[in-house]
């Protein structure tokens, strides 16, 4: 088949139960097959047959717990990333992998092993969502203090990635030598045990949105994955990477950007309207205060919800950079907000993320549309709930996508480096 | 009768063949009346971690494996507690409660320098990190009681917060504070496996779920198996066997006249028709979990004792 003239990229960003934190109360909704592999393969193939590049998951290094309480009403994803794409690969012949794995608490080594043996097992499918890990409370679960300070996460993460490519690079050698590298943060001698990595190396994709974060995917990312709540921040974000790519030395058109976008389907606006309205209410008053809990490390479940803000308390007590804290919360307090009431908004706001709601025709619209104004390369969608949103959009705008020539009806290579127009090697 | 061999990448095959071939020796080994497969290799007697990670290996081949429990052999001086722990958690639920692993203090000098100066590690405190690893692990899925998960979509519940905890675990060479971001394995623990030869025993106290012993001839083996059980260990035992391939004949060394073995982990290049040949003489062990068909309890976490009644 010919190639698309303006084609799209999507991604599928499957992150337990959904995008809405009260969607595992919707009906059609299944918290409960979250445990259960069926789940995950019936998934991984209606992501297949949505022609999907790859299925994409974030990840945490931490508990879910504010102050050491977990949430009761959240539904925390509580499966392995690794391992599910693991189990989702080995039922599906095309849609990539992309797990995220974090250059702060692993090893070049260990990584370069744990990626050479998914592109094994998948036959070319994997990609390595690179991290440097930002929560405070990951550091102690690996003995560690503090979490190191960002610049420095920074620098290591860009020397780790050196390691492991020099480590994967060795095996696509014939002649298998040792790879001996001694830098800043490393110094080692070491050689992959793994006999074939089918990409050479897993697609490197990246997700930091700082100064930091932006220069270190200029010089090493393939893929991006960011936030774009509109089409002029999409278009400016994609206009400053390119630029800071090329700057890099590197072919802007070997990076794709990648924004996220959840969505409700409906037949008509009026319903996915309604949808929407109902998966925000099953966020209740309790649901939302956990919510912000978790997101300030701060357990507000102590005060009474019709409580103002105790922002003097949060800031002396909370598990982030006070002022952060403090800035996120001073315009509630100068509103006079209970904590039910900040946190309802805050719970129910789209996270950085755009959000559509409306038919699958509008959808194809809006990204036909983002593509044509270069507002990005394909899209990370991120289903309202799971999986009834998942299939409707595989059922309902894939093929509208088809249609118009913006999506492939059929994958025509076998790897994830294929399926993004990458190169074998860089 | 519980029998068990290894499975790894095969050495004689290339590049696109190599998981075909992975599936088809996974087959066989079922077929042949395999209930456990430890996803890592021989070296001589010793098992060993494979070429193939196991944590990617075991949901890799869960759907193959079906009815046949799968072990990851892990390299555990290199490995971190937190992430050994959600990955063991999320491959037993996905097997439906019957992952093993078995953590290895078995390494390469290239493995060792490959990891780097921040793992240098002296030989004679090998048996202590190795050990201290593994209670870190099990201290992180003890943040979580098996009982946690409400998720009940009337009331909005999803867990119950009194049953997840810090766990705040301090020693010898680990620090890890939880609560781990996984649920509690459907085992409580996945089934800890150890090969007697193994540095790791050396540690005091360990104590494995299951013991891999022997291998030399059938009266060292049972002889072997008889002072484990002096020394007090209550767990199952596999005598490790060597294949003695002889036309007609009964391809297994002796392996009837091994004593005091609950089953039989076997060492051998044709490792199915070494299966098939020991299968009739013992049923496979029935049960939902590893656990059940090994009877071994499950794990309590230390923490329930201090629960309120009150749900």
């Amino acid at each position: 088949m010919s190639k698309p003239a303006r084609e799209l990229h999507i991604w599928a960003f499957l992150q337990g139960i959904g995008f809405y934190p009260g969607g595992w109360r919707h009906p059609l909704a299944q918290p409960r097959s979250v445990f259960d592999r069926a789940y995950y393969e019936d998934v991984a193939r209606l992501a297949e047959r949505g022609r999907f590049d790859a299925i994409v998951f974030g990840d945490q290094l931490q508990g879910r717990d504010a102050a050491g309480r977990t949430p009761e009403r959240l539904a925390i994803p509580t499966l392995d990333p690794f391992t599910l794409l693991s189990a989702m690969g080995a039922v599906t012949e095309r849609v990539g992998l992309v797990a995220t794995v974090s250059t702060t608490y692993n090893a070049p080594m260990g990584v370069a092993e744990r990626f050479a043996s998914l592109d094994l097992a998948s036959s070319g499918r994997a990609g390595w969502n690179i991290v440097t890990t930002a929560h405070p409370n990951a550091a102690p679960n690996f003995g560690e203090r503090d979490l190191m300070e960002k610049g420095l996460r920074y620098r290591r993460a860009e020397e780790f990635v050196n390691v492991t490519t020099q480590l994967w690079d060795a095996v696509d050698d014939p002649a298998r030598p040792i790879v001996r590298h001694k830098g800043e943060w490393f110094d080692v001698e070491g050689q992959l045990d793994t006999p074939y990595v089918p990409q050479g190396r897993p697609v490197l994709v990246q997700a930091g949105q700082s100064g930091d974060g932006r220069d270190f995917a200029a010089r090493t990312a393939e893929a991006i994955f960011c936030p774009a709540a509109t089409l002029e921040a999409g278009q400016a974000f994609r206009d400053d990477i390119r630029e800071r790519v090329a700057r890099a030395g590197r072919d802007p058109d070997g990076v794709k950007i990648m924004p996220g976008l959840a969505f409700v389907l409906a037949d008509t606006e009026e319903a996915a309207q309604r949808k929407e309205r109902e998966l925000l209410e099953m966020a209740d008053d309790g649901l939302c205060i956990e919510y912000l809990s978790e997101s300030i490390g701060y357990d507000l479940t102590r005060h009474a919800a019709s409580d103002l803000i105790p922002i003097d308390t949060i800031v002396a007590e909370c598990e982030f950079p006070a002022e952060d804290i403090r800035r996120m919360l001073t315009p509630g307090v100068e509103r006079g907000q209970t904590i039910a009431d900040y946190c309802r908004g805050y719970a129910r706001q789209p996270r950085g993320h755009a959000i559509f709601v409306g038919t699958a025709e509008q959808l194809a619209d809006r990204m036909g549309h983002w593509i044509d104004e270069g507002g990005c390369d394909g899209f990370t969608l991120q289903p309202g709930f799971m999986p009834e949103e998942l299939r409707l959009f595989v059922d309902h705008t894939v093929p509208l996508l088809q249609q118009r020539g913006l999506l492939r009806t059929d994958y025509e290579g076998t790897t994830l480096r294929n399926h993004l127009g990458l190169s074998t090697r860089r | 009768m519980i029998l068990s061999t290894c499975l790894d990448l095969a050495a004689d095959v290339a590049g696109p063949q190599l998981m075909a071939r992975l599936r088809a020796d996974l087959s066989a080994c079922k077929a042949a009346g395999a209930d456990m497969l430890l996803l890592g290799r021989q070296d001589g007697a010793l098992v060993v971690p494979g070429r193939l990670d196991a944590l990617i290996g075991a949901p890799s081949l869960a759907g193959d494996a079906q009815g046949v429990a799968l072990v990851a052999v892990l390299p555990t001086l290199f490995s971190l507690p937190f992430h050994v722990a959600r990955g063991l958690s999320a491959a037993d639920f996905l097997t439906g409660g019957t992952m093993g692993w078995l953590p290895s203090a078995v390494t390469t000098s290239l493995r060792t320098t490959g990891f780097g100066a921040e793992y240098a590690i002296d030989a004679s405190d090998i048996p202590a990190k190795a050990a201290d690893m593994v209670r870190a692990t099990q201290a992180l899925w003890d943040s979580w009681d098996g009982d946690a998960l409400v998720i009940d979509k009337a009331t909005g519940r999803y867990l119950d917060t009194s049953r997840v905890r810090r766990v705040d675990y301090r020693g010898t060479h680990f620090d890890v504070m939880g609560p781990l971001n996984a649920a509690r394995p459907p085992q409580g623990y996945p089934v800890l496996v150890a090969d007697e030869q193994d540095a790791i025993l050396r540690a005091p106290d360990y104590r494995p779920d299951l013991l891999l012993v022997g291998g030399d001839d059938a009266v060292g083996t049972s002889s072997a198996i008889a002072a484990w059980r002096e020394r007090g260990f209550s767990g199952r035992i596999l005598a490790k066997v060597a294949s003695a391939v002889v036309a007609g004949a009964c391809p297994i060394d002796q392996a009837g006249a091994i004593i005091g073995a609950d089953g039989f982990h076997v060492i051998a290049a044709d490792a199915p028709s070494a299966l098939a040949a020991l299968r009739p003489s013992g049923t496979p062990p029935t049960g939902a979990t590893l656990r059940e068909r090994l009877s071994l309890a499950v794990p309590a976490t230390p923490h329930s004792a201090n629960r309120s009644i009150a749900a």
